[in-house]
């Protein structure tokens, strides 16, 4: 179970707001160090270019990325985006991820993220073994720490 | 006609050399580093797939590539040495694509 603090969730749905402005949709990443992989304690924002309807992340920047979180001792768990209405996983959700690793979380927002603080009516999923991935409880996954 | 017998010794030696130049490399995914040792003749594929293994193999291993900050992508069909890997070098093991909507 992940432990993550109440400020990464307004700092999650801030971001949404200040990036997407209710008309693009937007990606964070969690992240947690490898030496206490459920203790989540940052938030990534990577660049990207986006729409209303899809969103594509840097090539450059990931390399970056990639090589700050070593540096850091740092590992993505769970990758958060918006959608411009219903919270759910597209195809491109599906095929297009940050990681393919087995128990990597997606967790995607509705509304442009306009909507409540909070995970409510946030939609979940996991990359099970065989590579596909199953919605999973997202009371199962968080606790969130006040 | 004067003919000239070819050296295999010289093409063993050779191809062993190649083989013989063997470094270290650095290979980062989501945050973790780990060795790997190749060599100059190497295929940038097999390395893909050395390096993929060293971390668990992920399913969907297919959308995984190797990337370096000066070069970009790596390209399979290239050998180490073509693709200009130095030793101790940082190489990293990351999707070529990354999108969502």
């Amino acid at each position: 179970m992940y432990r993550i603090p109440r400020r990464m969730i307004d700092q999650t749905f801030a971001t949404f707001r200040s990036c997407g402005g209710n008309q693009h949709e937007c990606q964070l990443y969690w992240l947690s160090p490898w030496d206490n992989p459920m203790i989540l304690t940052e938030v990534a924002h990577p660049k990207h270019c986006s729409s209303r309807y899809g969103l594509s992340i840097e090539s450059n920047w990931i390399d970056q990325f990639w090589k700050d979180l070593a540096d850091r001792g740092l590992g993505v768990r769970i990758q958060v985006h918006t959608h411009p209405g219903e919270a759910f996983h597209s195809l491109t959700d599906d095929t297009y991820p940050l990681l393919f690793d087995i128990g990597f979380l997606s967790l995607v927002i509705p509304d442009f993220a306009m909507g409540p603080v909070g995970l409510r009516n946030v939609y979940l999923t996991e990359i099970q073994p065989d590579g596909s991935w199953k919605q999973v409880d997202i009371n199962s996954r968080f606790i969130i720490n006040e | 006609m004067e003919t000239k017998e070819l050296d295999v010794d010289s093409v063993a030696d050779s191809h062993h050399n190649d083989h013989s130049k063997s470094f270290d490399i650095t290979i980062i995914y989501n945050g973790l580093s780990k060795p790997l040792t190749v060599a100059k003749s190497d295929l940038i594929s097999d390395v893909l797939s050395r390096a993929i293994a060293i971390f668990g193999s992920p399913p969907n291993p297919h959308t995984l590539a190797l990337f370096t900050e000066e070069r970009g992508e790596l390209q399979d069909g290239q050998t180490v040495k073509e693709s200009g890997i130095k030793k101790h070098e940082k190489v990293l093991l990351r999707p070529s694509t990354v999108k969502a909507g």
